[in-house]
């Protein structure tokens, strides 16, 4: 009985958001109310059934739910540890987004439409992130693409129309490289079950053209998504999206979809050992390595603080890249790791963005002077995110540059630490000017628009509470996730707990 | 019976284990509570700020017994009874105290004072971890902590001075961060993955490793050639500020140094001799430029880049001599103690004496720490000196013993100028601010410091035994003779007249010039845009033909790609 129950716990996950998700699409828009409970209950189970997991899991215990779906292929949802820090790094940060969503569209237009979209978005991606095999994986990845658009363009202005076709053109795209990749392993083998250590061993002797082929496309379609350079261009063209949209893409849906699935191929498809045999892992470090690079000096070049953090998004995920390409286990510690830890840090950073944007009307890096002593929470919330992406510990951010520097020395690739240093450089010239005007520059005599949001008053009054709440509990978490990092329940518990289980082969 | 004496045991060790980590664990946790609450009642905590220190304080007397931390960031271990430990805490949490009472007084009406104060709690809670830290990550927390923290202190006052002082100095820190960031990470792969001081002290360290570390800590520690943005940035900040960046924070450098460096090395040997001579080349460079400079604590600032060179010098003895490390060590804490405490007494003295009219006494008051510097007879400095010339007449380096003395003599001129500056300025204020004389919360922390160099060695039994050893006659006359002749001197050059000359006192400062390029080159990157220049009408041309080439629809071609690739698949390539 019991046994059956879990079986169906990864399925009510993923329902938890969606069955919410499609009544609030029939709700009118005044109904306000019934539309927040429903949100927030829709947040509250996912969170209870995700916690119910964790624990099952870290005892030893398995969710597994099947459906069959095409020959060779069922459809699965299964949680492993790996799935479950996905899942729960979502579960978290879309209770803090759910609540900054609530009062950031407080009295704007079509909030039915966007809170609809919101959960099927959420739902797709802790599908994508319970998946347990390639075919059930390629159905969320591409309905969580569809999931999205509607939200990058929700304010429907041309400018947002552009930005949301250009996302839509390179997704697709993406998608369709990943379909093809899927559909090629699919004819070789079949859709098994991800494995630790992956199924794919046995033919690499007979089938190395094919497999190389069927990886090429695999990353090529996943690294749209995790925005790998030269696929990263619709990352900052999406900026238009709505704050919560912009800080939910940026630190778990789209973007970490894309980093998630690298993850999943490289070490429950492929495994460890055949990306070595067919030397596929080289290529994709210095991919990483370059977009990591890349992206910090474009982030240096822009003058909106949202654009700046686009690019700066570009960088940090490739750190996850990174991690995965160096094939070692403290490396990949570092990668999966920094998948929580940038997601964070990230959100925090975007939330405060929105903060600024919608109380003070300020967009561009410039109009950041003296913003410290207006609104000293949200600038003190921002150092926290951009220092951490800086790496200065304790942040959250310095624990995976520890683990990703040391994993580097560990496998004999010493040049990578070169890269870290450079990237915290620029990371630290592209950022730290900001937390200088924010709290070094003289304030201007009128904001560019001050709302009066909140009460308009320095400290707890700064900004509407919806607004100000999930930016402090995320910039909590964040100091938190690296100053006890050694704590059972912390991002580097859980990684090492899945990375012993997968190097264990 | 031996399950009941086990459970004891666990028990006994279990509770002694709580005690002695909440021991540590509040040392750098009393600054951060009182930042939260500064935060909550604003001004009414500040005059109760130097009660964060006290903890600090009670476990350099008491300390607790060494605690591993499994909760915090990985291999976090705080706290040792060792003697460099001990001094540093003792001295650091004194001198941030009694500065934290000072800085409260001086800067009651300042309209930022509250930040001032929030960044001064966060600067001094780091500076207490990293002399607490067993482990490279924990010691990393508190510097990185430190040295950010301290960027507001320096550009407190605003301006462009204090500006581009700051920005200097938060390029270099920087810098310094990612530099130490690779060092200790390759320092903890050379220690097969250990993260404590201890197992690090037997691992050999590898060139690019102590080259990162040594310019990392370098550029902390301030020792010439890394020294540049020393003297901009301790005197453009506050008195207080100056005291502890100048007296406190410089030896986390050092300290860095000593605990990241294994024991003995055939790498460090190798390098001990050209360390000593940057060491002393410091020691004299920083005396040099500091008697061209015409405001004090310029010069007392030159005057700690001075004594840092010392500093590096004693490290690279001890290195060098492995077999001797514990008398070095000893050296090196009651320096640093020494030092610490006379030149922060000496700053707060210099902000006095810039803003009030001091008195006899006042003057009286600074000449002991002055003094105590160059190594007078019965204060702090001559128990270092004599110490100090006897070990280094025990080493290999000991034909170098004449620059001691030598040394003793220029920091004496350096010193004169900076109190005689610190005299011409009070000559110049003086008729409009004849009964301006600084109140109680301003004097007495400060004097508490100024009487240090006299009172540590009667108070402390290390620097007790040597300050003994220094009193005897002989071990008096060779102090004293050096000193007499730079008496003499600056007898010669007061009764002369000699004014430096105007084209020394504005040398040029590259390093200056530089900072600023560097901030105008990231302001604008002079990357190229990366956009491709696409030219429409040309793709659109192209797109069309395309589009009648695949009349039908895309789907054909997704269609064929998938064909192609189920066919590659059923040939088992």
């Amino acid at each position: 009985m019991s046994a059956q129950v879990a079986n169906l716990l990864p399925l009510l996950i993923v329902l938890s958001s969606l069955l919410p998700g499609l009544v609030i699409f029939a709700l009118r828009e005044d109904q306000r109310r019934l539309r927040t409970f429903l949100n927030l209950a829709g947040v509250v189970a996912k969170l209870g059934l995700t916690g119910w997991m964790i624990y099952g899991v870290s005892q030893g215990q398995s969710f597994r739910f099947a459906l069959p779906f095409v020959p060779g292929g069922d459809l699965i949802l299964q949680a492993d540890a790996l799935s479950l820090q996905f899942v729960g790094l979502s579960a978290v940060l879309w209770l803090a987004t759910t609540i900054y969503a609530i009062g950031y569209l407080e009295g704007a237009p079509l909030r039915s439409r966007f809170f609809g979209y919101f959960s099927l978005c959420v739902s797709a991606t802790v599908g994508l992130a319970l998946a347990g095999n390639l075919v059930s994986f390629l159905l969320f990845y591409e309905l969580l693409t569809l999931a999205t658009f509607p939200l990058v363009v929700h304010r429907g202005t041309p400018e947002s129309l552009r930005g949301g076709r250009i996302y839509l053109a390179y997704t697709l795209g993406g998608g369709t490289l990943v379909l093809m990749g899927v559909a090629l392993l699919h004819t070789l083998t079949g859709s098994p079950d991800f494995v630790p250590g992956g199924y794919l061993k046995a033919l690499v002797e007979d089938h190395p053209y094919s497999l190389t082929l069927a990886f090429v496309l695999l990353i090529a379609g996943l690294g749209v998504k995790a925005a790998i350079i030269p696929l990263h261009g619709w990352l900052p063209r999406a900026m238009v999206a709505p704050a919560p949209v912009s800080a939910l893409l940026h630190a778990v849906a789209v973007v970490k979809a894309g980093a998630f699935g690298i993850i999943r191929v490289v070490y429950d498809v492929f495994g460890v050992e055949p990306v070595r045999l067919l030397e596929l892992a080289q290529p994709l470090l210095w991919l990483a390595a370059a977009t990591i690079i890349y992206a910090s000096v474009k982030a240096l070049q822009q003058q909106e603080i949202k654009k700046r953090l686009a690019y700066s998004t570009v960088s940090q995920v490739s750190y996850i890249i990174l991690g995965v390409a160096l094939l070692g286990p403290i490396a990949a510690t570092g990668a999966l790791v920094h998948l929580v830890h940038q997601g964070l840090m990230k959100v925090t950073l975007f939330y405060c963005a929105g903060n600024f944007a919608e109380s003070l009307h300020v967009h561009k890096v410039r109009e950041m002077d003296g913003i410290g002593k207006r609104m000293p929470l949200t600038m003190a919330a921002f150092t926290i995110g951009a220092l951490g992406m800086i790496g200065v510990p304790p942040i959250a951010g310095f624990i995976s540059k520890w683990y990703l520097g040391l994993g580097a020395l560990e496998v004999g690739q010493d040049w990578v630490l070169l890269v870290l240093i450079g990237s915290g450089l620029l990371n630290a010239a592209y950022f730290l000017p900001l937390i200088y005007r924010g709290w070094f520059a003289k304030a201007p005599a009128v904001w560019p628009g001050d709302t009066q949001l909140g009460g308009g008053r320095p400290g707890w009054r700064e900004t509407h509470w919806m607004l100000l709440l999930p930016t402090l509990f995320t910039a909590a978490l964040s100091v938190i996730a690296g100053v006890l990092a050694g704590t059972d329940i912390s991002p580097l518990a859980w990684a090492q707990l899945i990375i012993a289980r997968e190097f264990a082969q | 019976m031996s399950d009941g004496l086990e459970l004891d045991e666990s028990t006994t060790i279990a509770a002694g284990f709580g005690l002695d980590a909440l021991g540590w664990l509040i040392i750098p946790l009393a600054p951060l509570f009182a930042a939260i609450l500064l935060l909550c009642w604003r001004d009414k905590v500040i005059p109760w700020l130097w009660l964060s220190c006290v903890p600090a304080l009670i476990a350099a007397v008491f300390p607790p017994a060494a605690v591993p931390l499994p909760a915090l960031w990985p291999g976090a271990a705080w706290g040792d009874s060792d003697l460099v430990t001990r001094a540093l805490l003792g001295f650091t949490a004194l001198l941030w105290g009694c500065a934290s009472i000072y800085a409260f007084a001086s800067q009651q009406d300042h309209p930022r004072r509250l930040r001032f104060f929030g960044f001064w709690l966060l600067s001094l809670s780091g500076n207490l971890l990293l002399i607490i830290a067993q482990d490279g990550a924990s010691f990393y927390v508190g510097f990185t902590l430190m040295s950010l923290s301290a960027y507001a202190l320096v550009v407190h006052l605003g301006g462009p001075g204090p500006r581009q002082a700051g920005r200097l100095y938060l390029q270099l820190a920087i810098l310094g961060e990612m530099l130490l960031y690779a060092g200790l990470l390759l320092r903890i792969y050379e220690a097969g993955g250990a993260y404590n001081f201890a197992d690090w002290q037997a691992a050999p360290v590898g060139g690019i490793t102590a080259a990162l570390l040594l310019i990392g800590f370098g550029l902390k520690a301030g020792f010439w050639p890394l020294h540049v943005w020393l003297p901009l940035a301790h005197p453009a900040a506050p008195a207080a500020a100056s005291a502890v960046l100048s007296g406190a924070m410089i030896k986390a450098g050092i300290l860095g140094l000593w605990r990241f460096m294994p024991h003995s090395d055939p790498l460090l040997i190798d390098w001990a001799g050209v360390l000593f001579a940057i060491g002393m080349i410091s020691a004299f460079y920083g005396v040099a430029l500091g008697l061209l400079q015409t405001k004090a604590k310029a010069a007392l600032a030159y005057s700690t880049v001075s004594q840092v060179g010392y500093l590096l010098a004693i490290l690279a003895l001890a290195w060098q001599q492995p077999q001797a490390r514990e008398l070095w060590g000893t050296l090196l804490a009651l320096y640093a103690v020494h030092h610490g405490l006379a030149k922060g007494a000496l700053f707060m003295g210099a902000g006095l004496a810039a803003s009030y009219t001091l008195n006899r006494v006042h003057w009286a008051l600074m000449l002991i720490p002055a003094l105590a510097l160059a190594g007078l007879p019965i204060t702090s400095g001559a128990a270092i000196k004599t110490l100090f010339k006897s070990q280094l007449n025990d080493s290999l380096l000991s034909q170098w013993l004449p620059l001691l003395t030598l040394g003793a003599l220029a920091t004496l001129l350096l010193i004169a100028r900076a109190l005689w500056l610190m005299w011409q300025g009070q000559k110049s204020a003086e008729p409009d601010s004849a009964s301006n004389s600084p109140n109680a919360a301003l004097v007495y922390p400060w004097a508490l410091l100024c009487l240090m160099p006299i009172l540590v060695p009667l108070i402390w039994p290390e620097m007790r035994a040597h300050w003994l050893e220094s009193i005897s006659l002989y071990a008096s006359w060779s102090l004293v003779w050096p000193l007499l002749i730079a008496a003499l001197l600056i007898a010669i050059i007061l009764r002369s007249g000699w004014k430096i000359p105007a084209a020394l006192t504005q040398l040029p400062n590259p390093s200056r010039y530089l900072s600023l390029q560097l901030y105008r080159l990231l302001k604008r990157p002079p990357v190229p845009p990366l956009q491709p220049s696409i030219n429409r009408h040309l793709w659109r041309a192209r797109e069309r033909r395309w589009n009648h080439f695949w009349q039908q629809n895309s789907l054909t071609l997704s269609a064929w790609i998938l064909s192609a690739l189920l066919l590659l698949g059923w040939m088992n390539f």
